[in-house]
């Protein structure tokens, strides 16, 4: 069943158009990757989607329209992980958690900061240290955390590989993937890195010029020659 | 070494009022990112308001407190009506002119309700001067003093130990990432707004019996605020402190001791630490590194 289902969505900045004629189907506990190149409309379709920008078309997210409510997409269970982690640099790595279980009871707020930091443990050993201080993967595995913090349903993320070495890389994604084998959380990511973003999705949907293709099963994916020539550089 | 002493403690005293004013400065720029101009007028007003009901023959200790309350909602108010609708659109200078607007219509609105004439306002705890050594201070004083850290100890707690402190702490840091994870951040903003007026009139009313209370009472001391909170880096509350207790004393100092400065030329000297801190260390003593100053 699909948990998030796109249709003819439209959005950009003002004047310039960025996404012309977006469709897609995201189903309930799959990874589902997005492709593109830089400029093909990655982060905005992502910024659409959590309300940070007008749009037009039409988002069913659980069997409701997102587009035109106003109500913040985070608040239904819809968590974005933003382009360059946007973690809270003055405030300590469990204060990034803590804030982000915001809407959740007291109680469950301190069992989920433990699992979470014992899932990575880095981000327990540097606890009440400012977030600022952390290494690009640590900073990545922090905002990844903070996102799970609010337990959402969906997890939008924006190039999480961005910035970080391939070994760092490998890990967070192997992290992201066990943590859907797990609890069968629903993501959707938009991702440059095809090869290793393949190798944990579900399916994946090509996107370019603000226009999606057709979805396909990631295994196949990596059959296609022209996805080979564009993302996996042989 | 008398007059050293006592020109310390008088500059304490007028330190404590620069650090609450700068205080409140400090909170509407950490979530507006603007300094408030009628922030003393604001004061002045909520002080007028504890003023009137207390001749009315309302117990001082709850005139204090109900101008208080309301203080708070009419912060939250300007936030909400005029600042708010401007944000998106507008300039920091043009929301700066609005607070400049602002203030002289509290200004004369105060002149216009309660008359321009100076009124005398009971003191909270009066009494003889307390001895500190050769040098005195006032009981009044010692209030406004304490008042202060505690004032600074409660907004610690607030920002350190409450989620709602939290939030704000989050959504000064990063206002997108706050948006983004539904945190309230329209309600941290219009609480920070109504935490400074509040802040605002407490000062007012204890300073008030010293000052005496005419609208415009606190005009002159808002170039030290200013100065104190740029001093201390402008989005820090510790700083703000700090920054107060460092320009009154300096105020003071200054005033005894350089030649041709004396009591009329005092406020060079809030000129001359702003004009230094700009030019040689611009996020202050305790400021975060890249806030824009305007």
């Amino acid at each position: 069943m699909a948990l998030l289902e796109v249709a003819g969505l439209h959005a950009g900045y003002g004047a310039l158009q960025v996404l012309h004629e977006v469709d897609l189907t995201v189903d309930d506990g799959d990874i589902t990757v997005i492709l593109g190149a830089n400029g093909a409309g990655k982060t905005t379709l992502l910024r659409a989607l959590s309300g940070m920008l007008p749009a037009r078309g039409s988002v069913t997210y659980d069997g409701t329209e997102l587009l035109g409510r106003r109500r913040n997409p985070a608040r239904m269970g819809i968590a974005h992980v933003p382009q360059g982690r946007g973690t809270f640099g003055t405030l300590t790595v469990e204060e990034n958690l803590r804030v982000a279980g915001y809407h959740r009871p007291a109680r469950e707020v301190e069992s989920s900061i433990r699992r979470w930091q014992e899932f990575f443990p880095r981000l327990g050993e540097r606890a009440d240290q400012p977030a600022a201080g952390l290494s690009g993967g640590e900073q990545q595995m922090l905002a990844i955390a903070r996102a799970l913090m609010s337990a959402p349903r969906l997890l939008l993320l924006d190039e999480p590989s961005l910035g970080l070495a391939p070994k760092t890389t490998r890990g967070l994604f192997e992290g992201l993937k066990r943590i859907n084998d797990e609890t069968g959380l629903t993501m959707l990511l938009v991702e440059q890195n095809a090869r290793l973003t393949l190798a944990i999705a579900d399916h994946a949907i090509v996107i370019s010029a603000g226009r999606t293709g057709e979805k396909r099963p990631a295994a196949q994916m990596w059959q296609d020659e022209t996805i080979q020539r564009a993302y996996l550089g042989d | 070494m008398t007059l050293f002493l006592q020109q310390i403690v008088d500059g304490l005293s007028s330190g404590a009022l620069y650090a609450a004013t700068a205080l409140s400065l400090v909170l509407v720029y950490r979530a507006s990112g603007f300094l408030n101009f009628a922030q003393a007028e604001m004061a002045t007003f909520g002080t007028f308001v504890v003023w009137q009901l207390w001749i009315w023959g309302v117990p001082l200790w709850a005139a204090v407190s109900l101008s208080l309350v309301l203080s708070f909602f009419g912060g939250a108010l300007m936030e909400r009506t005029l600042i708010r609708p401007l944000t998106r659109s507008a300039s920091h200078l043009t929301l700066i002119i609005v607070t400049l607007g602002v203030m002289l219509i509290l200004l004369n609105g105060a002149g216009w309700i309660f008359d321009f004439g100076v009124k005398e306002f009971p003191s909270v705890l009066g009494g003889p001067v307390v001895e500190l050594g050769p040098a005195v201070i006032s009981r009044q004083s010692l209030v406004v003093i304490c008042t202060v850290f505690l004032l600074a100890a409660a907004l610690w707690v607030l920002f350190q130990h409450t989620r709602i402190g939290l939030v704000m702490r989050a959504a000064v840091d990063n206002p997108e990432s706050a948006d983004l994870m539904g945190l309230p951040t329209g309600t941290v903003l219009t609480i920070s707004w109504g935490l400074a007026a509040a802040i605002g009139t407490l000062m007012g009313v204890l300073v008030a019996p010293q000052v005496f209370l005419a609208p415009g009472m606190l005009l002159p001391t808002l170039i030290y605020s200013f100065t104190a909170a740029i001093l201390g880096g402008l989005d820090s509350p510790q700083g703000a402190i700090v920054g107060g207790f460092i320009v009154g004393i300096s105020e003071n100092l200054a005033g005894s001791y350089l030649p041709g400065i004396g009591a009329d030329f005092k406020q060079a000297v809030a000129l001359a630490i702003i004009m230094a801190v700009l030019l040689f260390k611009s996020e202050g003593l305790f400021g975060t590194k890249g806030v824009i100053r305007v």
